[in-house]
C-alpha cells in the first residue's frame, strides 16, 4: 500500500512498512549509519541514524514508515546528536586513522567526515584492549571495535549455521571474540566478505596491508553519502 | 526509596550512575559509552574538581542518552544527575572547583603525582636503611 510521509517538509511516496532510512535514501536524503546494511535485518546498535519522527528522536533503521509520518533529518538538534554519537565512538576506542589499514575504506571515518566531526567532545579514554591474531584469516584489532554487531549477526559457519564472531561480557567490558575453529574453516571469499563488512578496522584480513593506494580507496573514489543514495551495499 | 536529610545526595547520585554503568548491556552506543562519561562527570563533581562547563555538559549528554538510547535503561540512566542538578543546584554549586588561576579544574594533581610520591617514599626508606 502506498502512503505519504513528509521528510524535511517534502512529501514523499513510500510503501507502507518499509524502513525509514531506506525510504529517505531512495528520495535523496542521506541519513548516516554505522550498523545498518540495506537489505539485511536492522541491528539498531549504533544509533547514528537517529532522526526526529513526529517530534521524537528515533533510530531511522528501526522505524517502519506509516502514513502521515513527519520526519526531520536536516534539523540542528538531531544533527548535533548524530555527530555526538559518532564522536563518542571515537573517544571510546582507539581510532588513529593515519596509521590504520582501513583508512579510506572505513565507514566510521567516512561518516565522521559526513557529520562534519572535528574532534570528540567526549574525553578520549585510550582503552587498553588485547588484540587477537590466532585465527588464520583475521587480525582482530579490538581497539577499533564499535560493537555494531554486524559480524556477530551476519557471519555464520556455512555448514552448521553457528555464529563465528561473538561479543563476550557486557557494558564497558564488552569484547569482540572469534571462534577460531569455525573461522579457520571459512573460505577465503567468505573471510574477505566478513572483513569488508566491518565498518571499522577491527576485523582486518591478514596478508593484505594497505591494499588500495591513496586516491583509489573506496571512500576516496565515492563518498559514503553517494554510495548510500545510490543504494549500493557496503 | 526513602532517604532522610543526613544522606549525601551527590553520593547517592554517584552510586546510581555506577549502578547504570554496571547494568548497561553494551548493545547501543549512547548507554554503553555515555554512561561512563556521566559517571566520570559526577565523580569529578564529588571530588570538587568540576566547573560549570561540566554541569552544562551533564545536561547535554544526559539529553543525548535520553533521546537516542535503545531501551529504558539508557533513556533514564542519566535522570538522577539531571534531576538533582535541577532540584539541588546549591549542592552542585558548593562542590564546584574554587581553584584560581588554573587552566584545567579537572586536573587531579594528587593522582598525577602519585607515582612521584611513591618513588620518594621508597627513596627515603632506602636512605634510612
Amino acid at each position: 500500500m502506498s502512503i505519504t510521509i513528509t521528510i524535511d517538509g517534502n512529501e514523499v511516496e513510500a510503501e507502507a512498512g518499509s524502513t525509514l532510512i531506506d525510504v529517505a535514501a531512495d528520495n535523496g536524503v542521506y541519513i548516516p549509519s554505522l550498523c545498518y546494511m540495506r537489505g539485511r535485518e536492522c541491528l539498531g546498535t549504533c544509533r547514528v541514524c537517529s532522526v526526529k519522527v513526529n517530534g521524537n528522536m528515533m533510530a531511522s533503521c528501526t522505524v517502519k514508515v506509516a502514513d502521515g509520518m513527519d520526519v526531520e533529518v536536516d534539523e540542528a538538534e538531531s544533527k548535533d546528536m548524530r555527530r555526538a554519537l559518532v564522536e563518542i565512538n571515537f573517544s571510546e576506542g582507539n581510532h588513529n586513522c593515519p596509521s590504520c589499514e582501513k583508512s579510506g575504506r572505513c565507514e566510521l571515518q567516512a561518516v565522521g567526515y559526513e557529520v562534519e566531526m572535528v574532534a570528540s567532545r567526549f574525553p578520549y579514554r585510550f582503552p587498553v584492549r588485547k588484540r587477537d591474531h590466532t585465527s588464520k584469516y583475521f587480525f582482530l584489532e579490538r581497539d577499533r571495535c564499535i560493537f555494531c554487531q554486524r559480524c556477530v549477526q551476519f557471519v555464520h559457519d556455512e555448514e552448521t549455521g553457528k555464529k563465528i564472531f561473538s561479543i563476550s561480557k557486557r557494558g564497558t567490558h564488552a569484547q569482540i571474540d572469534i571462534d577460531v575453529e569455525l573461522a579457520d574453516k571459512m573460505t577465503p571469499e567468505q573471510a574477505r566478505k566478513a572483513a569488508e563488512m566491518c565498518p571499522v578496522g577491527c576485523i582486518i584480513e591478514k596478508g593484505l596491508g594497505f591494499n588500495d593506494p591513496m586516491g583509489e580507496r573506496k571512500f576516496d573514489v565515492k563518498s559514503i553519502r553517494e554510495r548510500a543514495l545510490a543504494g549500493e551495499e557496503e | 526509596m526513602i532517604f532522610d536529610e543526613t544522606r549525601d545526595i551527590l553520593e547517592i547520585v554517584r552510586r546510581f550512575m555506577h549502578f547504570f554503568v554496571e547494568e548497561s548491556c553494551g548493545i547501543c552506543t549512547p548507554c554503553r559509552a555515555g554512561g561512563v562519561d556521566m559517571l566520570n562527570k559526577i565523580e569529578r563533581v564529588v571530588a570538587g574538581r568540576a566547573c560549570q562547563q561540566d554541569l552544562d555538559e551533564c545536561n547535554q549528554w544526559a539529553e543525548l542518552m535520553r533521546c537516542t538510547s535503545r531501551c529504558g535503561l539508557g533513556t533514564t540512566a542519566a535522570r538522577p544527575i539531571i534531576t538533582s542538578i535541577d532540584k539541588f543546584p546549591e549542592l552542585y554549586e558548593a562542590k564546584l572547583s574554587k581553584a584560581k588561576h588554573t587552566l584545567l579544574a579537572s586536573f587531579d594533581l594528587e593522582k598525577a603525582m602519585s607515582g612521584h610520591a611513591e618513588v620518594f617514599k621508597n627513596l627515603v626508606e632506602e636512605v634510612r636503611k
